[in-house]
This record gives C-alpha cells, sequence and structure tokens, in this order.
C-alpha cells in the first residue's frame, strides 16, 4: 500500500526523496520504495524518518482501519 | 591440463599479484577523475542501506544456488555422460561469471548494486575498465591461435575473454538501469 502520508509529509517541508534520503542516511530507491509500499522499512529507519519529517510514527506509518 | 614448472606457477602467482595492484591503482585513477568506488572501505558496516543488503542477500542466495546447480550438471555430464566440455579452468570460469553476472544483475535491478558512497560514473568506469583491459587480453589469447577446447574442454586462456564478456554486458545492464531510473525519478518528482 502507498505511503502517502510520508510524501505529502515530506512535499510540505519541501524535500525531494535525495533530500530524505541524504538526511536519514539511505538511497534515494529505498525512500521511493517505501512511499510506494514496496518496502517495509524497519524501525529505526521509521524512526529517522519520523523525526526529519517532524512527524510521529502513528501519523506517518498507522493505517487506519 | 599440462604440468607446469615452478617458474610458470610462481609467474602466475606474480601475474595475481600484478592484477590487485592494478585494481589498487585504477581505483585511485577512478577517483581523481570524480567517480567513486569502493575497494575495501565498502566492507565497513553503513556502506549500503537495509534494504540494499536485504537485496543483496536476496542476489547472494540465487547466484549461489545457481553455482552449486552448474557444478552439479557439470559433474553429471563428465561423469555420467562423458562430456568434459565444462570441466576444466575456463568451464568453472564460466559457472563463477554467470554466477556472479546474476547476482550483480539482481543487485542493478533492485538498486543495491552501488553503495551509498559510490557514484554511477565510477562504476562505470570500473565495469568498462576491467572490460576492455580483459577483451585486450583474451583477443591476444585469440590472435595466437589458442584453441578454444583442450582435451576437449574449455580452455583456460579463453578465462579473460569470458571475464570481458562479463564486464561489458553488466556495463549495458547498468547504464539501462540508469536510463531507467532517470526517468522514474523524473515521474515521480
Amino acid at each position: 500500500m502507498k505511503n502517502l502520508k510520508m510524501k505529502s509529509a515530506r512535499a510540505a517541508l519541501d524535500l525531494s526523496q535525495q533530500d530524505l534520503a541524504t538526511a536519514v542516511g539511505v538511497s534515494r530507491q529505498t525512500i521511493n520504495a517505501i512511499e510506494k509500499g514496496d518496502y517495509n522499512p524497519t524501525i529505526n529507519l521509521c524512526r529517522a524518518i519520523c523525526k526529519t519529517l517532524g512527524k510521529t510514527l502513528d501519523e506517518l506509518f498507522w493505517e487506519e482501519e | 591440463m599440462e604440468h607446469h614448472s615452478i617458474s610458470y606457477i610462481l609467474g602466475m602467482v606474480c601475474g595475481f599479484a600484478v592484477g590487485l595492484l592494478l585494481v589498487f591503482v585504477l581505483s585511485r585513477m577512478i577517483r581523481k577523475v570524480g567517480g567513486k568506488i569502493c575497494t575495501f572501505k565498502c566492507a565497513k558496516e553503513g556502506a549500503y542501506d537495509e534494504r540494499q543488503l536485504q537485496a543483496r542477500g536476496k542476489a547472494y542466495k540465487v547466484g549461489f544456488f545457481f553455482l552449486i546447480l552448474y557444478v552439479t550438471i557439470v559433474s553429471v555430464l563428465k561423469d555420467m555422460c562423458n562430456i568434459p566440455l565444462l570441466m576444466s579452468f575456463g568451464g568453472m570460469w564460466i559457472g563463477i561469471c554467470i554466477a556472479i553476472f546474476i547476482f550483480a544483475t539482481i543487485c542493478i535491478w533492485e538498486d543495491a548494486y552501488m553503495s551509498l558512497q559510490e557514484n554511477a560514473k565510477g562504476i562505470n568506469m570500473m565495469f568498462l575498465l576491467a572490460g576492455v583491459v580483459n577483451l585486450i587480453a583474451g583477443i591476444v589469447d585469440v590472435q595466437e591461435g589458442v584453441s578454444f577446447l583442450e582435451k576437449g574442454a574449455v580452455s583456460y586462456r579463453y578465462t579473460n575473454l569470458i571475464v570481458a564478456v562479463l564486464f561489458l554486458a553488466l556495463t549495458l545492464m547498468f547504464n539501462l538501469k540508469l536510463l531507467y531510473n532517470k526517468k522514474q525519478e523524473e515521474n515521480e518528482e
């Protein structure tokens, strides 16, 4: 499932996928795969993304029923 | 394979040593012109991200099982069908090259070949250099009139040519993926 919350949070900060990738220490393709729902990140990477985007885990990664 | 003298074997060992030295010198040259490649430093933690490590693990697995299958087929061909075609240094190198090709191809398509410290320019230069150097060595062997088969098996003198084909195919694959990524990136942003 696509992670549109993360994509919009990134866009709100005017960050490109590459900017976010550099900030959290992964490749651009990894950020792209997370946003497209092709890769399920570990909790450590989720936390790093949340810190960079200024959001909580729930706000970015919790799927509502 | 015929028996070789000590000096011949020492020559081979020196050749390998010079090859390693060449890799070291070439990697420094590539870095000087703006290419970034990893030689030994990439063994350190953090060279690849978690998704890349996972993809590389899967690629290793596929390459490894291919090699097991290849060796089994070569052994069966030799011992049960009396076909020694691939039961030689050259034949084994074909298997190793195909296994590496499978590993590298999966890594390239999963965006897990290039580590976080490398750039496409460096990888392209490394592949091209390795391909061209081996191609030249291979062509020299072919021009000397070395036959492809030696006692019914692939001659080890064709190893350079096999490695050259591997690297040139990888160069093509790597650039195709770069083009695909560029298009994808344009659509995403």
